[in-house]
């Protein structure tokens, strides 16, 4: 194997399929995508090249812009400090040999497997002004005037918060499974012998199982922040054209509505996709930089690997 | 592992379900070496002109042999975005529905589209209305057939006229006593949806007709030097408008509804008014529509101090269908165009623009002759904004509203941002 590792001229023909394919998927529609960027174009019509003017525009667009980038951020702290905590909450919960374990990890899944469509519809419903679910609720338990329901989906100040909803709700059971899992491969010795010690569930949770977990909680971290950057089906299918006065805009709905109809200008949309590439990288690698922190001040002392 | 089997049946069940409402092409398996022509269209399923359009496919396949059409459908919003990708990359149908004017017109700017000019010349000009190709037409040729005119306007349920007292209004004071007093019956005056913009558009567009005359506003969206947002009246109707919402006669869910809601919402008999294109009226007088029967149409009222007549009007034959320039059969394509668009109007919901077609009254709804009553003595027509304008002014102009009818911004406001699309 070693041989094999030192000739660089097989390890080259080795790399190229995977290479060619790696380029041609990613790097080459990234360039492209930064060539276009620097366009006036309708996406059909005549090219020209305008620098960093789209940028610019973008930067300073304190109507529509920055308030999405904005939103998309609000999205990734709920999700962050509330789905994440939840998530483990539940797949803690759950590892500690509940009754009817397998089926309450079913019932947390589905919604993962859920289309946003599906989910978007149902959550619709749910919101629906006249007779929908939640404003019969709070009417019934006296909370709301009949006369005047709650638009929730069309109100400036509730929009983003009830779209966020089943946001969190959706992925809530991924998270959980992937820390269940992770909870699951743990030695159970370290539980037996936490167990001898006398540790409750919630020592045993923060001084065992969340530290043992951190390589899984950075997975998780990382898709939670980088798949919240790039949220787009729910609040498409929910609030359509980003909500009443853009309320609930974020930054990929906007993108496609300058992009494609009724804008078109693609060279526009697509600068708003080089920024959101890069908001992904900067934030992916905050991530990994939280948790090599982490790892350099716990050299030296004992780690479960 | 029983939960692995549950997994797979929901997933399965799910991809039968996306399957299903996915794709259901129309047409018949023909023999090898027929003309192919790909149509993609918007009136799919639940498009009140689905049947008359499959019936018009049908009937072109069996009487022309050697041709065969296949049809995709696909839904009105998503399809506007979807269709540029497709004409850009070269991947769209041989022939497809679109919107005439500054919505096609960086499709023949960038040389998408056929010119029908030389196939138009077998009598097929002579059996149009004039005026009928307008928005089809860019450098003086041809370039699409529209299936027809359409015309927006209130419709009415007269039972919740009638429960509340109230008359049908032709005047902006009869508008706003009609809705007081439907308002106190415990009825909603007048539905829309300001979640798709285009809705609300709609409305408020029929609001400046009447206010500014049609003249004007034809002359101030051709961005001509005698029109201009900076008449007073266009701010007039901007404050009419919110009026309306302030009184509360409107919806106040507008912002979470969607169009299909709303209509849904009217259907069910919750409100007096919903203005729509005429394109409505067979949703409306359909069997299952809990109104049948009751419905009535008029334009927006007058407006006090308005220079807009009683007879002028929005609308306008815009939809229509376009040949692609890569088509390996332009012959047939423009054939099946012709054909389709001249059948489409004995069928659909759509007004005539052909003087061959007879219009049959009597498998029409009773609200589209309404229509085509009230409209006889039309004086002038204003075209939709959305699909008129150019996509920048649209986004000017859609954003703008939005923000004007969740109150985010100040009627003035919305008149300023309507002065940088042409002042």
């Amino acid at each position: 194997m070693e041989r094999v590792m030192r000739d660089k001229k097989a390890a080259a023909i080795f790399i190229l399929p995977a290479f060619m394919l790696f380029t041609l998927i990613i790097i080459v529609p990234v360039v492209m995508s930064i060539y276009y960027s620097t366009l006036d174009w309708n996406g059909i019509g005549r090219q020209t090249f305008i620098g960093f003017s789209n940028y610019i525009e973008l930067l300073t667009d304190r109507d529509r812009f920055l308030p999405a980038v904005y939103h998309t951020f609000i999205i990734a702290a709920a999700s962050v400090f509330i789905q994440l905590p939840l998530a483990l909450l539940l797949a803690l919960i759950l590892a500690s040999k509940v009754k009817g374990e397998r089926f309450f990890i079913t019932v947390y899944f589905i919604p993962v497997i859920l289309s946003a469509v599906v989910i978007g519809q149902l959550w619709m419903r749910i919101y629906f002004p006249r007779g929908g679910l939640l404003n019969t609720l709070l009417i019934n338990l006296g909370f709301m005037d009949p006369t005047r329901p709650t638009a929730w989906l069309g109100d400036v100040n509730t929009a983003l918060g009830a779209v966020l909803v089943p946001i969190l709700w959706q992925y809530v059971g991924y998270h959980m499974l992937l820390y269940y899992s992770g909870i699951k491969s743990l030695p159970p010795e370290i539980y037996e012998a936490a167990r001898i010690d006398g540790a409750g569930f919630w020592q045993t949770a923060f001084k065992i199982t969340i530290p043992l977990l951190k390589p899984v909680l950075q997975v998780s971290l990382t898709f939670c922040v980088v798949g919240s950057m790039k949220v787009f089906d729910l609040v498409r299918v929910m609030l359509t054209d980003g909500g009443p006065s853009g309320s609930g805009e974020v930054i990929t709905t906007l993108m496609v509505r300058r992009m494609f109809y009724p804008s078109n200008r693609y060279g526009y949309g697509s600068a708003m996709a080089i920024i959101l590439i890069l908001m992904c990288v900067i934030l992916y690698q905050f991530v990994a930089h939280i948790f090599r922190d982490r790892d350099k001040n716990r050299k030296g002392k004992v780690r479960y690997e | 592992m029983k939960l692995k089997r549950v997994f797979s049946i929901l997933l399965a069940a799910l991809m039968c379900i996306s399957v299903m409402t996915g794709c259901l092409s129309g047409g018949d398996e023909g023999t090898d070496g027929d003309i192919v022509l790909r149509f993609w269209n918007i009136w799919g399923g639940g498009d009140a002109n689905h049947e008359a359009v499959r019936k018009v496919i049908n009937d072109f396949n069996a009487s022309h042999p050697g041709v065969r059409v296949v049809v995709e459908y696909f839904e009105n919003e998503a399809y506007k975005t979807m269709i540029r990708t497709a004409v850009a990359g070269d991947e769209v149908a041989d022939v497809f529905s679109t919107w005439g004017a500054g919505f096609s017109r960086p499709f023949y700017e960038a040389g998408k589209l056929l010119n029908l000019d030389e196939y138009l010349n077998d009598g097929t000009l002579d059996k149009l209305y004039g005026g009928a190709l307008n928005y089809f037409i860019y450098d003086d040729s041809v370039y699409g057939l529209t299936i027809g005119r359409n015309v927006s306007g209130f419709f009415v349920n007269t039972k919740v006229f009638e429960d509340a007292g109230a008359e049908i209004p032709a005047t902006w004071e009869e508008l706003v006593e009609a809705s007081e007093k439907i308002l106190a019956s415990g009825k909603i005056p007048i539905m829309t949806s300001s979640r798709e913009r285009w809705v609300i558009g709609m409305l408020f567009e029929g609001m400046v007709t009447k206010a500014v005359g049609a003249s004007k506003v034809n002359a101030t969206i051709n961005k001509e030097a005698d029109g201009g947002y900076s008449d007073p009246l266009f701010l007039e109707a901007i404050n009419r408008l919110g009026e309306l919402i302030d009184n509360g006669f409107i919806n106040s869910d507008r912002a979470a509804l969607t169009r299909d809601e709303a209509l849904a919402s009217f259907i069910n008999g919750d409100a007096g008014l919903y203005y729509m294109g005429s394109w409505e009226c067979s949703a409306l007088e359909d069997d299952s529509s809990l109104i049948k029967g009751n419905v009535d149409w008029i334009p927006f009222p007058t407006i006090p101090g308005g220079k807009g007549a009683p007879t002028d009007f929005n609308g306008g034959a815009i939809d229509g269908l376009v040949v692609s320039a890569n088509t390996a059969h332009p012959e047939a394509a423009a054939a099946f165009v012709k054909y389709f668009t001249e059948n489409l109007s004995r069928e659909g919901d759509y007004m005539p623009v052909w003087n061959t077609v007879e219009i049959d009254m009597a498998i029409r709804p009773a609200v589209f002759a309404r229509i085509i009553e009230a409209t006889e003595n039309a004086t002038d027509y204003v075209i939709w904004w959305d699909t008129f304008l150019d996509g920048d002014d649209v986004t000017i102009y859609q954003d703008a509203l939005d923000r004007f009818v969740n109150g985010t911004i100040t009627a003035e406001q919305f008149h300023e941002e309507l002065k940088k699309i042409h002042p």
